[in-house]
């Protein structure tokens, strides 16, 4: 059984220039919104957060940089991945560092649960994030319809089932 | 078999990217290993029978395998060096 693109994204889960004051900001009040709607469980925005600051998830990545918050399975009560840009871009700590600061333009904040299934879509991710003409949309668009389609013609491409 | 381990908080997201990339160009470049996403927390654990760690977090101490960094798997940049140093190590 293959992953399927509908299983992790949702209309609901695609936020776009919403203003946040900083990362921290921008974890509670996603956190919340995913806890009222079911996907995570209450202790999800504290262990977010807590592993953010221990084990930071911004990456340095051409042509836009983007951070990809995640935790642990045991937080997660529906797998899903949320995609979030902020009016302006907030500043995440780089993978594998303390201190190196990166602009994050698009933040995908994953909640997975431990599956073979997801690895496909993972790559596939990874890989829309270098696809200037991808990211340059994501970036731009207001429509949800269009970013969903976007998104799943994208990451669907190397037959994920859909 | 020479065995890969690539590590990060949760042993679920990154480290399942990095590993499956990883395993990937391994494959094409006709090289057989065994590569595995693992939790941070069991790393001591596997540590023990691994030839390489690709590490997507700091590494706060020294191991008795190379070390290598996931990251560039992740965002693309100087792929081909830890490739490279990846394959060396796994000869």
């Amino acid at each position: 059984m293959g992953t399927i693109f509908s299983d992790f994204f949702h209309r609901e889960l695609i936020f776009t220039d919403v203003v946040y004051a900083d990362r921290e900001d921008l974890l509670e009040k996603i956190s919340r919104y995913l806890w009222e709607k079911g996907f995570v469980k209450e202790s999800f925005r504290e262990a977010i957060l807590e592993r953010e600051r221990k084990y930071p998830t911004g990456l340095r990545i051409l042509p836009h940089h983007v951070a990809i918050p995640h935790i642990d399975p045991e937080h997660i009560k529906t797998p899903f991945i949320a995609m979030v840009r902020p009016k302006q871009s907030i500043e995440f700590i780089e993978m594998a560092t303390h201190d190196q600061v990166i602009d994050a333009r698009l933040v995908f904040v994953l909640g997975l649960k431990q599956s073979a299934d997801q690895v496909e879509l993972l790559q596939s991710l990874i890989e829309l994030f270098m696809k200037q003409k991808v990211m340059d949309q994501l970036l731009k668009e207001h429509d949800v319809e269009v970013i969903m389609s976007s998104l799943e013609k994208n990451l669907s491409a190397k037959g994920l089932s859909v | 078999m020479k065995r890969v381990i690539v590590a990060c908080g949760s042993g679920v997201a990154t480290s399942q990217m990095v590993a499956s990339k990883l395993k990937n160009l391994l494959q094409k470049r006709g090289i057989p290993a065994q590569v595995d996403a693992v939790d941070i927390k069991s790393l001591d654990r596997h540590i023990k029978n691994c030839d390489v760690y690709v590490s997507i977090t700091k590494p706060d101490k020294d191991y008795p395998v190379t070390v290598c960094s996931g990251i560039p798997f992740l965002t693309g940049v100087g792929m081909d060096a830890e490739l490279e140093k990846i394959i060396q190590a796994l000869k």
